[in-house]
């Protein structure tokens, strides 16, 4: 759980996000609705049935006709933050990185009254929904704080079928994209779906520079999936160049699907470093 | 291909130290990745990249095993046919017993049959060395790869009639031996035993009877001496005198018998052969010559009537004496030697040996002094010529009552510090002088005079007929010096004429040989000797016990892969340590 000091920066912060929010209940996000916000947005002439309060009397003494005032409405918007908790997230901290990243959205949106739900996507889904207001940070970071990763999670097959809220909303997507079937098709179904969607790319150093040499059996930590390799600068280079295939895909699928892209190291501190990397790409603000 | 060292075999077993280590390593480590996505991925391209990459991580077993494999084959020293694939040396005993026959095949023919199939046994690129040891060792062949000539020489062999120095031949072969790794030193014999050397044992003893020895007398008779190496048997002797039987006597010898027989010969005869009389195992030995020697054909002048100079003189059988006075003397023709005796001439004759007594002029340059008292017993010089022309003379009661001490030449008889007797000798023509008149001494009438003056006459005028000896094959032959001859050659039974010095080396012939002096302007002079059969190798009943197969093959033979085959050990060894450098 992030500390109290912690909480308190962030009550300056708000999650940005580019689309008003719509189709939600009264909260306190702008959205394309006119409503009862004190913000002014337009006129128009009365017509029976409208509400009197929104008269404007002081057009009407110059006018001597009725005009009614028309306010921007303010609506909630639903978050989903999708946290990656399969077993490769478990290794190298990067687990670690994500809860805390999940805590500080769900937090932020929490605290711009929006409803937050998370989900643990692991061998097994996991959702905490229906989060509002400071209890809700409180019941989201008890569930992250409950959930150990494990078991093998394919993002392609996952993602289509999460029971997301209907309508609009904002996806924010933990993972370290280690998923056997990819990761567009998934990042596709969330826009699909009307998600405003965000990737955050979680990996450790040791997967940016992994230190093996020699004969190794490798082991995967999500299927149990073992193999022999003889790892020298060749293999090496070999590995980097597959890395580096991963991640200039995912930037380049992700600007193509205007998509915000953030890669982040499970040796960040949360509170310091993810949180400058996270305003830097104007996840915040 | 064949190993030189098969028990370098023994070096597989590294195969299974090797093998056992891969077996027993530590496994490769076992680390947990968050997922294999990316490395399946490096893999695959590394597979893409480099299709044996699967066998990379083998391959160090791989490379160690092949050089575990090459060092074994390097401990075996491998070799491939064709090439050079030994050295060997042949030494073939010419002894006379190996001309024995036995079954109607003599030893020396045994022994080149066994060597041809030894050589029909080699390979292409032997090589091979002949020698042969009879009294003298020679190489035949050296180190030839050509077997037809080897052939050729085992061919030409034959047996002498004198012994066989094997130990010098088996010495120089094993010199040989020093230089040449795992040289085969293979013996043909009949008696040799060595250890060290492999040997062919050929023949099996058979028995055989010998003349050892014949002399005949003024009077003819022939004395010959017989032995018996076998069984008893009657020994038929026949003799026969110049070409012609003369004579057949049998004797009865029993085993290891030797004993004489006299046989009759005409008197005066020139040649007297005695032989035995029908076949057994060695032939060579079963006759014997006797050369009469010839009348003396040296013409002496003795100037001067001195009884005692001319009875001593004439001692010698081989001395025509022709008397005259010292003013005619050199009037005569072919004078050999001049004999002055108190009066020699104003010139000295031009050619011819001078022995002047009591003189009173210059002999060549011996100079006679001031006549003297004699005083002081009589001793002989020192050199080694006074000793041999002193030889059995007893001068303690010598008395002399004056005499000439002589100046110059060597000094061979002394008195006090004067010379009494000198001799020199200038461009082949030799002089003695004696410093004092026979008459002024008591020693015409010693028996010591006779004896001086044949030792004398044995410097001055060298008896080449009483001196030249009858020989033994393979040994030398003294050949007595005529100092007037341009040219000493010898006529060998053969009939083959040979030149010689004062040694005749080439006596492997028997029979009788002829040796001729040739002078300038005068007759040629001719003495004879009779060559035989060593003796020493009439015994043929016993052969040697050591002998075995012949293993030819040698350490070193045949054209040796070890040093290619170290060398791709050395390169396999850096292909490991690139191989480790690029995995590390």
């Amino acid at each position: 759980m992030l500390s109290g000091a912690f909480l308190r920066r962030l009550d300056a912060l708000r999650l940005s996000m580019r689309s008003p929010a719509q189709g939600g209940a009264g909260g306190l996000r702008r959205s394309r609705a006119l409503g009862t916000s004190v913000e002014f947005s337009d006129f128009r002439e009365y017509a029976p049935g409208d509400d009197l309060r929104r008269l404007d009397w002081n057009a009407y003494a110059r006018f001597d006709r009725l005009f009614l005032k028309l306010f921007m409405e303010e609506q909630e918007t639903q978050v989903n933050i999708l946290a990656d908790a399969s077993a490769s997230m478990r290794e190298h901290g990067k687990w670690e990185l994500a809860r805390g990243l999940a805590e500080l959205f769900a937090y932020l949106a929490l605290r711009g009254g929006d409803r937050v739900a998370v989900y643990a996507l692991g061998g097994e889904t996991a959702r905490a929904e229906g989060l509002s207001g400071r209890a809700g940070y409180m019941r989201a970071a008890e569930f992250l704080e409950g959930i150990r990763p494990a078991g093998e999670v394919r993002l392609c097959e996952t993602l289509p079928r999460l029971p997301l809220r209907p309508g609009r909303g904002v996806s924010l997507l933990i993972t370290d994209l280690m998923s056997p079937d990819g990761y567009e098709n998934a990042l596709r179904s969330l826009q699909y779906r009307k998600q405003e969607t965000t990737l955050l790319h979680v990996l450790s150093p040791w997967e940016m520079q992994p230190e093996l040499d020699g004969m190794v059996r490798l082991i995967d930590s999500e299927t149990g999936e073992e193999r022999e390799l003889l790892i020298g600068g060749s293999m090496l280079e070999s590995y980097r160049r597959a890395l580096d295939g991963l991640l200039r895909g995912a930037e380049k699928f992700c600007c193509g699907r205007e998509i915000p892209y953030l890669r982040l190291l499970s040796d960040m501190d949360v509170e310091s470093e993810a949180l400058r990397a996270l305003a830097r790409a104007g996840m915040i603000g | 291909m064949r190993f030189l060292f098969p028990a370098g075999a023994w070096g597989f077993a590294a195969l299974a130290v090797i093998t056992a280590l891969y077996l027993l390593r530590r496994r490769s480590e076992s680390v947990t990745v968050p997922s294999l996505l990316l490395w399946q991925r490096a893999a695959a391209e590394q597979q893409a990249m480099k299709p044996f990459q699967k066998l990379k991580k083998n391959i160090l077993f791989f490379i160690q095993i092949a050089l575990a494999i090459l060092l074994a084959l390097a401990l075996m020293r491998p070799a491939v046919s064709g090439g050079v694939q030994g050295e060997t040396v042949l030494i073939f005993d010419l002894s006379a017993s190996m001309q024995a026959e036995e079954n109607g095949v003599s030893r020396m023919e045994q022994a080149k049959r066994r060597a041809e199939a030894l050589v029909d046994g080699m390979r292409e690129g032997d090589r091979v060395t002949v020698l042969t040891a009879g009294t003298r060792v020679n190489t035949l062949l050296s180190r030839s790869e050509d077997l037809s000539r080897v052939r050729a020489a085992l061919g030409g062999l034959r047996a002498g009639y004198g012994g066989a120095d094997l130990d010098a031949a088996v010495s120089l072969a094993q010199a040989m031996a020093r230089d040449t790794d795992g040289l085969n030193i293979v013996v043909f014999s009949d008696t040799y035993e060595s250890r060290d050397v492999q040997i062919v044992r050929v023949g099996s003893g058979s028995d055989n009877r010998a003349l050892l020895s014949l002399t005949v007398g003024e009077d003819g008779r022939a004395f010959a001496r017989v032995a018996n190496y076998g069984a008893d048997a009657v020994v038929t002797l026949e003799c026969e005198a110049d070409g012609e039987l003369c004579d057949i006597t049998a004797i009865s010898l029993s085993e290891g018998e030797t004993a004489s027989a006299v046989l009759s010969a005409p008197a005066g005869a020139q040649t007297v052969r005695v032989s035995i009389a029908g076949a057994d195992a060695l032939a060579a030995d079963n006759e014997r010559w006797y050369a009469a020697r010839e009348a003396g054909a040296y013409r002496v002048a003795l100037c001067g009537e001195n009884v005692f100079l001319e009875k001593a003189a004439a001692l010698r059988s081989d001395i025509t004496l022709l008397r005259a006075s010292a003013g005619e003397a050199a009037a005569l023709e072919d004078i050999d030697l001049y004999i002055f005796d108190g009066e020699t001439p104003e010139t000295l004759p031009e050619s011819g040996m001078l022995l002047c007594v009591g003189c009173d002029r210059p002999i060549l340059d011996i100079t006679p002094g001031e006549s003297k008292d004699a005083k002081n017993p009589l001793r002989a010089g020192v050199s080694e010529k006074a000793r041999l022309l002193t030889e059995n003379l007893l001068l303690e009661d010598v008395a002399l009552r004056a005499y000439r001490p002589l100046d110059g030449g060597e000094a061979i008889l002394r008195l006090g510090g004067d010379t009494l007797l000198a001799v020199t000798e200038q461009a082949g023509r030799r002089a003695a002088v004696l410093g004092f008149d026979l008459h002024d001494s008591n020693l015409p009438m010693k028996g010591d005079f006779p004896v001086l003056i044949q030792n004398l006459l044995a410097w001055l005028l060298p008896d080449t007929r009483q001196a030249l000896r009858d020989g033994t094959c393979g040994r030398e032959v003294h050949i007595p010096a005529d100092s007037r001859a341009e040219s000493v050659s010898v006529v060998l039974p053969s009939g083959r004429t040979v030149g010689t010095g004062e040694t005749l080396e080439d006596t492997e012939e028997q029979g009788v040989c002829t040796v001729r002096y040739a002078y300038s302007g005068r007759p040629t002079r001719t003495a004879r000797f009779a060559l035989h059969m060593d003796s020493a190798e009439s015994d043929v009943r016993d052969v040697g016990s050591v002998s075995g197969n012949v293993m030819l093959g040698g350490k070193t033979a045949g054209r040796e892969l070890t040093p290619w085959v170290l060398l791709a050990c050395l390169v396999l060894l850096l292909l490991e340590w690139e191989v480790s450098r690029r995995v590390a």
